[in-house]
């Protein structure tokens, strides 16, 4: 990683944490537990296309980390550790697969993972299978929400492209 | 629109649809499980028959209460911040259990008649 990384790794991580506080103060969308928009994910996609794999993985890890540290308790931590893995490797594996114009359907794919991460961790938490009744919902929610942060991702990689940052 | 376009709003059509219909299968009304079961950390503390249940009551627990009503059972309070287990609302059937995630505690109903509280007959 050269100085240029490190700095912009840094600079999203903070970005992250800012937007996913800001998220936790505004009113949920849904009463549905675990539905809201996930704005978070939009800085998890602009960094795999701008800084590259590693560097988003190190945002991610940064901003769960510190996210638990300042807000959360233990149980938030594994929770958003599990469901932003499980999403950071979908985006990853699905990268390739989809061009520019198809981020939607990326932030689609990665909001899925993420809920499935979570409910998987929600699962074993309780022994109860039930919970994945849940899920459901999530598959309702995330196409929604998961198009929304995956065009916002878009248009951010876009900008950020066009601008001499990077 | 590409190809691949295509497939892949398919997909999340499929997806939203099969969503939607496992919604609407599991929550056909008065499957017959009308036992509620009240788990803390994964064991289970109460099972209560809710169609023998004449008078409402609350059974409570370290952090949450839970209401106890004739066909039906919610949690009333929790210590913790969002209280989203006091969101999800009363259940009438086994299609959803209520999870209170903090403080680990699930309820949901059954059709299995075993190890029911004894109390709750009175």
């Amino acid at each position: 990683m050269n100085t240029r990384k490190i700095v912009l790794t840094a600079l999203f991580s903070a970005v992250a944490l800012g937007i996913y506080v800001l998220e936790s103060m505004i009113a949920p969308i849904s009463a549905i537990p675990g539905v809201k928009l996930g704005l978070a994910n939009v800085v998890t996609l602009v960094a795999v296309y701008t800084i590259g794999k590693r560097g988003a993985f190190a945002t991610l890890i940064i901003r769960i980390a510190l996210s638990s540290l300042l807000f959360g308790h233990m149980m938030s931590f594994f929770f958003s550790l599990a469901g932003g893995i499980a999403c950071y490797g979908a985006v990853c594996a699905f990268q390739k697969l989809l061009d520019r114009s198809q981020m939607w359907a990326l932030g689609i794919i990665s909001a899925f993972a993420h809920n499935l991460g979570q409910i998987i961790v929600a699962i074993a938490i309780t022994s109860q299978l039930a919970v994945a009744y849940y899920f459901l919902f999530m598959i309702l929610a995330s196409i929604i929400t998961g198009a929304f942060t995956g065009v916002c991702a878009m248009y951010c990689v876009k900008i950020l492209e066009k601008s001499k940052i990077l | 629109m590409k190809k691949s376009t295509k497939f892949l709003a398919a997909c999340f059509s499929v997806a939203a649809i099969a969503a939607v219909a496992g919604i609407l299968y599991l929550n056909v009304q008065n499957d017959g499980k009308k036992f509620a079961c009240i788990y803390e950390d994964g064991k289970l503390l109460h099972k209560i028959d809710l169609s023998t249940v004449s008078k409402p009551y609350s059974i409570e627990l370290a952090g949450n209460v839970i209401l106890i009503e004739k066909e039906q059972v919610s949690i009333i309070e929790a210590d913790c911040p969002d209280k989203l287990c006091i969101k999800q609302g009363a259940i009438t059937n086994g299609a959803r259990p209520i999870v209170c995630l903090p403080n680990n505690v699930v309820v949901k109903l059954t059709d299995d008649e075993s190890d029911i509280d004894i109390v709750t007959g009175a």
